[in-house]
């Protein structure tokens, strides 16, 4: 096991750097530079004394490697740099909005696993049946609706079929759970749709991969319930890739996080990102993709030495 | 690929391997389809009429995408068929022309997308060594950034242009592609048809183009069918967000925007519609994505 987390980690490091590396590349694809991009914001004259100023003090008149280390050396200390639009640190608003995400993403993926693994079962154990072949056609829609329609429909649902529309907003978690609970469900449940989908596919496929095994077989050969057959061989070995894409599918949640942020007006990093694009407030627009890219990179991380714990197969690979 | 050889591979059932077999002529290859996955068949028809809309799109609208035809706000009727929007533009043809919009950045990014991810991941497996080593983990790194959050930030940097859109998605789709490719090539280099021609001294690019290229054919075409849903929900995802298509050109996901939502109590046809739309052809793309795979490529089944 140390051998393989040592392996593993060894990838994690060069995979950190490079992330960091594309973020500063693709920010500096900027036609021109953040300074004139400022400075011509709104098709305003300007000097080319005033352009030199605004780079001394923004820093991109340094040599690009300089500029590079000293960001990342500031992401290392928690420092990403100073908001164009509201001149403050960036880290601050983004702090306040990071535990909202986080809350929608957990929601999100929570309820995607408590609806797909039984779905998934159940199809994978009466293959061919009616309901094998609903929830098969339900998970091809699952995965083809986007994200932002599903969220409409959700609350065009509710609005003609109960005349109810969940207050919008956010209530904060501390102060009042209930109402914060009972804010996020529906987004969480517009997030998490994608997932379920493709989670009950995943469940599915596996499952029915392990029913065929001689394992199983000899499991009822022996007279044991066809209740445990399942549940103790069955979808205990069955667990294994569906905690894997479970665990990468709650990383990608973060991209879908954008779209239902926007939908139901949820103060999270998503709106932050959306709000930076549209002021063109290049740190915050990095700052936030940065910290989300290795988030993913860590939980990917995280998911492959738990599999390599769980399943001694993948370690001696 | 073992299945060019004409002998079934283990695993493969006696009709899989008939409809693979190259002898077959495309129609009747075809004919073999549409009756092993009439589902399949029916998305593909789907898809092309999808196409054809798009191209056709200035005949088949009733009215003009842009003009303020009705009355604002007119529920679907006979003069209007899906209904009219705020500013009483027509629904039904705003639909077929953001038909254009979605095929033209779909097909374009993921010809360009998947071609090029083919022909790095073919050299990264061939070559090997330090060149692979290093495109792997460039890969890695790309595939930590959820495909929105990148598609975002590309644009907030490149602009919002169409052909920005189409070059972010490109961004988008290539680690993947070559990941998958990539998978397929290093165990296509080992085959016997491979260390024949090296043996015979074939050069590594010839090995590439006429040995490894063919043999990719079908996770080139199973490939660019899966990602075309993605890049379509993409890009529908990002106008969607305002920061995609300019709000003048009729767009699936432009027609989703504030508007619609704004208006749903009363309207529900400005959302509905549309996002039905995407959701068929996405749906469309996703079927016979998996029709074409279970038909030309076996082994990628289950992913």
């Amino acid at each position: 096991m140390r051998q393989y987390a040592v392996k593993r980690i060894g990838l994690f490091i060069p995979t950190v750097l490079l992330v960091t590396v594309i973020v500063f590349v693709v920010m500096r694809l900027i036609p021109g530079d953040p300074a004139l991009a400022i400075l011509s914001a709104d098709d305003a004259a300007y000097t080319e004394e005033e352009l030199q100023l605004l780079r001394a003090e923004l820093g991109t008149d340094r040599p690009i490697v300089v500029q590079y280390v000293d960001w990342v050396t500031g992401l290392v200390r928690g420092d990403f740099g100073t908001s164009f639009w509201w001149g403050g640190p960036v880290m601050e608003r983004l702090g306040e909005r990071i535990p909202v995400t986080i809350e929608l993403a957990i929601l999100g993926i929570g309820l995607a696993v408590v609806c797909a693994v039984p779905l998934g079962v159940l199809s994978a154990i009466k293959p061919d049946s009616p309901i094998d072949y609903l929830s098969r056609v339900f998970t091809l829609v699952g995965i083809s609706i986007p994200t932002f329609f599903s969220g409409i429909l959700i609350t065009l649902l509710l609005i003609r079929a109960f005349g109810w529309l969940p207050p919008l907003g956010y209530a904060d978690i501390w102060e009042d759970p209930w109402a914060n609970v009972k804010q996020l469900m529906l987004p969480a449940l517009a997030l998490g749709f994608y997932d379920m989908a493709f989670i009950a596919r995943v469940t599915r496929s596996s499952m029915m991969e392990i029913l065929r095994e001689d394992y199983m077989r000899t499991a009822r050969a022996k007279g044991l319930a066809e209740r445990l057959v399942l549940s103790r061989h069955g979808l205990k070995n069955a667990v294994l890739p569906i905690l894997t894409i479970s665990g990468w599918q709650f990383g990608r949640l973060f991209g879908g996080t954008v779209v239902i942020e926007k939908i139901f007006l949820i103060p999270g990093v998503g709106q932050l990102l959306i709000d930076a694009v549209y002021q063109r407030d290049f740190p915050t627009i990095q700052a936030v993709i940065v910290i989300v890219a290795l988030s993913i990179v860590v939980i990917n991380l995280l998911v492959d030495l738990l599999y390599g714990w769980l399943d001694p197969r993948i370690r001696y690979a | 690929m073992t299945t060019n050889t004409g002998q079934a591979a283990p695993g493969i059932t006696e009709e899989q391997q008939l409809d693979i077999r190259p002898k077959q002529g495309t129609l009747k290859r075809i004919g073999s389809f549409c009756r092993t996955k009439p589902l399949g068949a029916v998305s593909a028809a789907i898809i092309i009429l999808t196409i054809f809309t798009a191209v056709f799109a200035p005949v088949l609208a009733p009215y003009d995408p842009l003009d303020l035809n009705h009355e604002p706000f007119i529920a679907p009727s006979p003069s209007a068929w899906l209904g009219a929007d705020e500013l009483g533009r027509d629904v039904f043809s705003r639909v077929i022309f953001g038909a254009r919009v979605s095929m033209y950045v779909g097909l374009a990014s993921v010809l360009i997308g998947i071609s090029l991810g083919t022909i790095i991941g073919i050299i990264s497996a061939y070559v090997g060594g330090i060149i692979d080593l290093t495109i792997q983990r460039i890969v890695d790194a790309l595939m930590a950034f959820p495909a929105i959050i990148m598609a975002l930030g590309l644009t907030a940097v490149l602009g919002s242009s169409v052909n920005n859109i189409v070059a972010a998605l490109v961004v988008i789709l290539l680690p993947g592609a070559i990941r998958v490719i990539r998978a397929q090539v290093l165990s296509i280099k080992e085959l016997d048809y491979t260390l024949a021609a090296q043996a015979i001294g074939a050069r590594p690019w010839r090995i590439m183009l006429r040995h490894i290229l063919p043999n990719v054919v079908a996770s080139y075409i199973v490939l660019s069918t899966i990602t075309l849903g993605l890049a379509i929900i993409i890009e529908a995802s990002l106008t969607f967000l305002g920061v995609g298509i300019s709000a003048d050109i009729p767009t699936w996901g432009g027609m989703l925007t504030e508007g619609a939502q704004k208006y749903i109590r009363t309207a529900w046809w400005l959302a509905v519609f549309p996002g039905m739309a995407i959701s068929i052809v996405v749906f469309a793309i996703n079927f016979l994505g998996d029709a074409l795979r279970d038909t030309l490529d076996p082994r990628l089944r289950g992913r």
